[in-house]
């Protein structure tokens, strides 16, 4: 689930080394086209759900398609800072056309009811729906893997996050790159959402808690990490909660101690000035 | 020897994964020499002078700076014990203006960047503003350094490397990019600022006319490792040295 | 470059004029306009706080709010659950505000760039997580309140005059900072570290000392704050203040002395005027964001540099 949302923070910040911090408004769209699809497409039903989850991560990819190219393309080549700017600017316009349609209160999105039950294992009932949320993420990741791993796409991709002037050099176009990463990280963002919306309470301020954990787990995976972000992924979900079980108050502190660690850790290892 | 060396390396060894750069380096420099250091592209020069400035991690071997053990030493420690340096590529601070440059070193230089007190930079100004002179770039101590050109910004960091008055001043490249003229002004003025001060100078070049007519030593070195030392007519002379410049680089 | 403040005797006459006219705008156009007025005063200073962060020290905080909030819960803790004088408890404010920044400050300044920034961003997070959850001291997300007189018990009038002297005192101590030797050295470290560390400065002496005072005077404005609202809320510490500061900053203008001020000035009377036409304020300054930055990414203040420029109002260059 967190991987689903830091895997497209960290393969956007990877390729265009932007930090977009309207990724949780990305989340919370999904979530909300989500609340708006699934009444509409076989209510109740699991393909109806995965239906209105896979329609809101692609109206989601489309904004973020949209916004790529109004907006983002155009700074590029301008201090970081400034693409922050416009990616908070896009948090804010989020949030308030989100209010405005769905209005401030939280909203619930029903669960497909063939997910309601509980398993059991041992001698304990675990609901099920964590459980496929779990799988769906792990699907995902999979699948981008492979993609990664195995096709045209992926290896320009890798080009392109490894020496941008090369790929450039090689041809690649990359505005194309850039747009397409952007939408992709966009649908992951979406899909997340969607997946998690009847989950907990839908409410137009889910993208900020949305995206520091999102950071957390991106920048303990390391920047632009995939595998990183997977594996960041689990340590922060189990750590969160481990630690609602056992000192809830402080979890978040907690997750907020390890990134600093890990920051401060890795620093260590990138000591020394340039060689030259 | 220890004893009359400014700077004396042993057994210097650094490696980048699998590249070795610098193997087994010994080197010794003895007070008020101007020492050139040449040799082929890769052969080491830069990382030599980045070991004995403290800016690269992992260095192997020993390096006394003054008889005291200085090799695991931070830049800045560095700095303090009388090592200053300029880099191959230009490291001015580009939004300020060269008098800003100047101040600044002078301020640190002074012990004096923590402070408040308009004195303490007034001070610092006055001493800048006759070390841009020195340097010959009275005239341009307002322009923004990214306005200069590469000559005017070497001379302007060469100025700023003399504001603590080392004892060693590394340079590495100091002439990098720039044309035949500016080179030989650039050097002329360092060596004249070095033969009036009677410090020590240990700087990279690639003009081997600026080398002769400059260093009172040469030291060449070839892939990660010393090949010959001497005054620049020896090493002229050397044939193996002749090997290496005739059939590495033409 | 307008990075430092060049006060030419015209000059000195405008920044007079200008406070005149504050001060009788407070005076005379009602009470309602001197509250905006105050907030407005009040976040100009925390954003010129960021500004000398960013613009000198080139270090991007995304955790700036901490501060902000440090400043206003140590002053509202020490009034409420330690019975401190309201008079002495404005300085415990700016001091415990000081005193996060050296903490968080001396992890922080171990990284560079956008490691820094996030390990701000998660300093900033737990600052605001322990004053959201610890509820027996600092009232959780409920916040304290009722503990004084909103604004001393002065009326909005006064008060507003109050903050535009404070505001003044701080501009010019930051003035002081930035002219002085150790602007010069913040400046340095700023551009080039490594250039720094070779003639001799420990940058990250230099960073955490910038930190520090950046985080004073954040925590002053979180002071004025909390006296002003008379309460205190985890959120001054959260993410949506450090995020308008930056906004400020930004709009206002990276590298000038004046942008933390003037993007103050500009997103509280925005908000002011907008929110009269239409409740979405945030749609609103979104967009205005996006176009600005878009069209004048020097922001404003490059704009005012360029026409004063033009009519002769000689900046010497």
């Amino acid at each position: 689930m967190l991987f689903l949302i830091a895997s497209g923070l960290t393969l956007i910040f990877g390729v265009s080394r932007i930090v977009n911090f309207a990724h949780g408004s990305l989340y919370m769209l999904g979530a909300f086209f989500t609340y708006a699809l699934v009444p509409l497409i076989a209510p109740g039903t699991v393909g109806g759900f995965f239906a209105s989850v896979l329609l809101a991560g692609l109206g989601v990819a489309a904004i973020g398609l949209i916004f790529e190219v109004i907006a983002l393309r155009r700074v590029y080549g301008a201090p970081e800072l400034m693409q922050l700017i416009i990616t908070v600017a896009l948090v804010l316009i989020i949030r308030d056309v989100v209010r405005w349609i769905w209005g401030p209160n939280s909203l619930s999105v029903p669960m497909p009811d063939a997910f309601m039950g509980a398993l059991l294992i041992g001698d304990n009932y675990f609901p099920i729906f964590p459980f496929v949320i779990f799988g769906a993420g792990l699907a995902v990741m999979l699948v981008m893997v492979g993609v990664i791993r195995f096709t045209r796409a992926g290896i320009l991709l890798r080009a392109g996050t490894d020496d941008r002037g090369m790929a450039a050099l090689l041809g690649v176009n990359e505005k194309l790159i850039f747009s397409s990463v952007f939408a992709v990280g966009a649908l992951l963002a979406g899909i997340a959402g969607g997946l998690a919306a009847p989950y907990g309470d839908v409410n137009y301020l889910l993208d900020t808690t949305v995206i520091v954990t999102a950071f957390i787990v991106v920048v303990i995976g390391g920047l632009g990490n995939l595998y990183g972000a997977f594996a960041a992924a689990m340590l922060v979900g189990i750590t969160k909660a481990l630690g609602i079980l056992y000192f809830p108050r402080l979890s978040m502190v907690l997750i907020f101690l390890i990134m600093a660690a890990v920051l401060l850790a890795r620093s260590l290892g990138r000591q020394g000035g340039p060689s030259r | 020897m220890k004893e009359h060396s400014l700077l004396s390396v042993r057994g210097v060894r650094k490696t980048f994964g699998q590249f070795v750069a610098l193997n087994n380096v010994d080197f010794d420099l003895p007070a008020g020499e101007k020492h050139a250091l040449i040799g082929p592209n890769g052969a080491g020069k830069s990382t030599f002078i980045a070991c004995i400035a403290g800016q690269l991690p992992g260095v192997e071997g020993t390096v006394l700076f003054k008889g005291e053990e200085v090799t695991a030493a931070a830049p800045v420690d560095l700095a303090r014990r009388g090592i200053g340096r300029t880099f191959q590529i230009s490291r001015a601070f580009l939004d300020m203006s060269a008098m800003e440059n100047m101040t600044s070193a002078f301020v640190i230089a002074n012990g004096a960047w923590a402070s408040l007190r308009r004195s303490v930079l007034a001070n610092a100004e006055d001493s800048a503003r006759s070390m841009l002179e020195t340097v010959g770039l009275g005239d341009h101590a307002g322009s923004r350094v990214a306005d200069l050109s590469l000559g005017d910004r070497k001379r302007l960091e060469f100025g700023m490397a003399l504001a603590n008055d080392p004892d060693l001043l590394l340079l590495d490249e100091p002439t990098a990019g720039m044309s035949i003229k500016e080179r030989h002004h650039l050097m002329d003025l360092v060596a004249a600022r070095i033969d009036e001060t009677g410090k020590t100078l240990l700087f990279v070049e690639h003009d081997i006319d600026v080398v002769l007519k400059i260093a009172t030593r040469v030291t060449v070195m070839v892939r990660g490792a010393v090949l010959a030392a001497g005054t620049p007519a020896e090493i002229a002379e050397n044939e193996e040295v002749q090997a290496v410049y005739l059939g590495g680089h033409h | 470059m307008n990075v430092l403040p060049k006060m030419t005797p015209l000059r000195w006459g405008i920044a007079g004029a200008l406070i005149v006219l504050l001060e009788l705008v407070n005076r005379l156009a009602g009470v309602g306009m001197s509250l905006v007025l105050t907030e407005m005063l009040i976040l100009a200073l925390f954003a010129s706080s960021l500004n000398l962060l960013m613009s000198y020290g080139h270090m991007v905080s995304f955790g700036h709010a901490a501060y902000f909030g440090l400043g206003a819960y140590g002053f509202t803790l020490a009034v409420a659950r330690f019975d401190v004088p309201v008079e002495l408890a404005v300085f415990i404010g700016p001091i415990v505000a000081g005193l996060g920044g050296l903490v968080f400050g001396a992890l922080c300044v171990r990284l560079t760039e956008i490691y820094f920034a996030m390990l701000t961003l998660a300093c900033a997070q737990i600052t605001f997580t322990v004053l959201f959850q610890w509820y027996d001291f600092t009232g959780g997300d409920t916040g304290i309140t009722g503990f004084m007189n909103p604004r001393f018990g002065l009326t909005e009038q006064n008060f507003m005059t109050l903050v535009l002297v404070v505001l003044v005192l701080c501009l010019f101590a930051m003035a002081w900072i930035v002219k002085s030797p150790l602007g010069l050295s913040i400046r340095s470290v700023g551009q080039d570290r490594w250039r720094a560390e070779a003639l001799g400065l420990a940058p990250r002496r230099v960073q955490l000392t910038v930190f520090v005072i950046a985080s004073v005077f954040a925590g002053i404005a979180g002071t004025l704050f909390a006296v002003f609202q008379g309460s205190a809320f985890p959120d001054y510490a959260g993410l949506g203040f450090t995020l308008d500061a930056l906004i400020m900053v930004v709009l206002g203008g990276l590298n000038s002395f004046w942008g933390g001020l003037v993007g103050a000035v500009i997103l509280v009377q925005l908000e002011h005027w907008v929110l009269m036409v239409t409740s979405h304020w945030e749609l609103m300054l979104g967009l205005a964001v996006l176009v600005l930055v878009l069209v004048l990414p020097q922001g404003v203040v490059s704009v005012a540099g360029r026409l004063s420029n033009m009519l002769g109002l000689g900046r010497k260059k």
